[in-house]
């Protein structure tokens, strides 16, 4: 019975029905001072005053992704230049020298110095003659390996300076066409092609040249006359 | 009704052990306390003028010392207004309000020595004394006092953790329920606590002439 009295008033109490509560209101109802309800206040809008972090401005939000796709083209520019440049390069050095020499810009010389160097005109005229017929890139390995060595030394200097100052540059004309007359000597050729070009030097009154050459044929073919008649330049 | 579902803590910013029992979430507290937390100054004035004389009690009657409370009660509101605009009104706004009270008393109780407790109670005893001498009112009025002083007297001998579970209930309004999450006990561990702080204060009242006379 006791215990169902304390249940009762415990269940009253609960729903503030109980004395106990209508005594405790009466204590008193204690209230804070007017100071500390200024200072609540006030820190309450002195919170409010004092701007909190800014939130990231719109532009802000397109940051990451923005960055994110910098790096990935730079990513993918690093990696066409790393793997995929080396293989459109040139395979070797001396073949990109060769690719230069065959380049009609870089052995044609200016008008200027075909002037300069109206002597030699002929002989250059030969060398181009025997250009359009000398051996393709594919024949080179044909060439005795000195030959190929004099050649690749001949044709480096023109491409390190192709077009240097200008009292360099006759001298450099001069040089192409001298360089042409001794590729026409000492390149391996047909034999009756190089008579046939003998006789033409000949003909055109170059006989000098004319007779170099044949001096040329004879050391390059000693035994040829012996079995074929010498042209009429040789007798 | 620990197995009840678990809700996530509206306390943001402060240690909650347990969760808070399912319970109606939207009253009016929360949406001024959302109004403030969106830069509604006015709205914090409304939320103060409702709760600042229950929490002043509570602070009041839990600490015993006007200076303490007062500092109490600022440094409460000063947690509040710090995380609001973390706020989320997942509770009732007057859970949220004394739970951050729970902590502040919690964390004054630590730093004072229990010797310091009981000096101020000597304090608050006297000046009770001082303001309603016997010999200037009629009987009435003066056992109706010695009501109320025996009254304080039993509310200040109640063990801490009994005397904060009455007071929630008197000044917060919280239930069972609200009180065992404020405290961070079980609901039966709220229950009982504030079955003996009820039977200790009427055994201390039963004496009373004020006590035995109220019909009510």
């Amino acid at each position: 019975m006791n215990h169902q009295n304390e249940d009762a008033e415990f269940e009253a109490y609960l729903r503030r029905r109980s004395r106990l509560s209508h005594r405790y209101r009466e204590l008193g109802r204690e209230a804070p001072p007017g100071e500390l309800d200024n200072a609540v206040l006030s820190m309450a809008r002195e919170a409010q005053r004092i701007r909190e972090p800014q939130a990231p401005e719109s532009y802000m939000e397109w940051m990451a992704p923005v960055a994110f796709a910098a790096t990935v083209v730079l990513v993918f520019s690093v990696v066409i230049q790393i793997v995929v440049r080396p293989q459109l390069a040139p395979a070797t050095p001396v073949a990109a020298a060769n690719e230069t020499m065959r380049s009609p810009q870089s052995v044609a010389p200016p008008v200027s110095e075909l002037a300069s160097t109206r002597t030699s005109e002929p002989a250059v005229r030969n060398a181009r003659v025997q250009s359009s017929s000398a051996p393709t890139a594919s024949d080179e390995p044909q060439m005795p390996v000195e030959v190929q060595e004099q050649a690749a030394a001949r044709k480096s200097p023109s491409t390190v300076a192709p077009t240097a100052a200008r009292p360099a540059a006759a001298f450099g004309a001069a040089s192409r066409a001298a360089a042409a007359d001794e590729h026409l000597s000492t390149a391996p050729r047909d034999p009756k092609t190089w008579l046939a070009d003998i006789e033409r030097l000949r003909r055109s009154g170059q006989t000098a040249a004319a007779a170099e050459q044949l001096k040329l044929f004879r050391k390059q073919f000693p035994d040829y006359f012996s079995t074929h008649r010498p042209p009429a330049s040789a007798e | 009704m620990d197995d009840a579902p678990a809700a996530r803590s509206p306390f943001n910013g402060i240690a909650v052990a347990r969760t808070l029992p399912a319970m109606q979430i939207a009253d009016d507290d929360a949406t001024l306390m959302l109004r403030y937390r969106d830069g509604d100054l006015q709205a914090f004035e409304s939320l103060y003028q409702r709760h600042r004389g229950a929490l002043y009690r509570y602070l009041l009657r839990q600490c015993r010392d006007r200076d303490a409370a007062a500092d109490l009660f600022q440094d409460v509101w000063g947690r509040l207004i710090s995380n609001r605009k973390r706020y989320e009104a997942r509770a009732r706004f007057t859970t949220y309000l004394f739970h951050i009270a729970h902590n502040c008393c919690i964390d004054y109780f630590r730093r004072r020595s229990a010797h310091r407790v009981s000096m101020t109670d000597a304090v608050e005893d006297r000046e009770e004394l001082l303001a309603s001498p016997g010999h200037e009112r009629p009987d009435a009025e003066l056992s109706r006092l010695q009501l109320e002083r025996a009254f304080r007297a039993a509310l200040a001998g109640l063990p801490p953790e009994q005397r904060e579970v009455f007071l929630l209930h008197e000044e917060a309004g919280l239930n069972l329920d609200e009180i065992a999450y404020v405290t961070r006990v079980g609901m039966e561990t709220a229950k009982s606590r504030l079955r003996y702080a009820l039977a200790k204060l009427r055994s201390a009242l039963k004496d009373e002439r004020a006590w035995r006379d109220d019909t009510r």
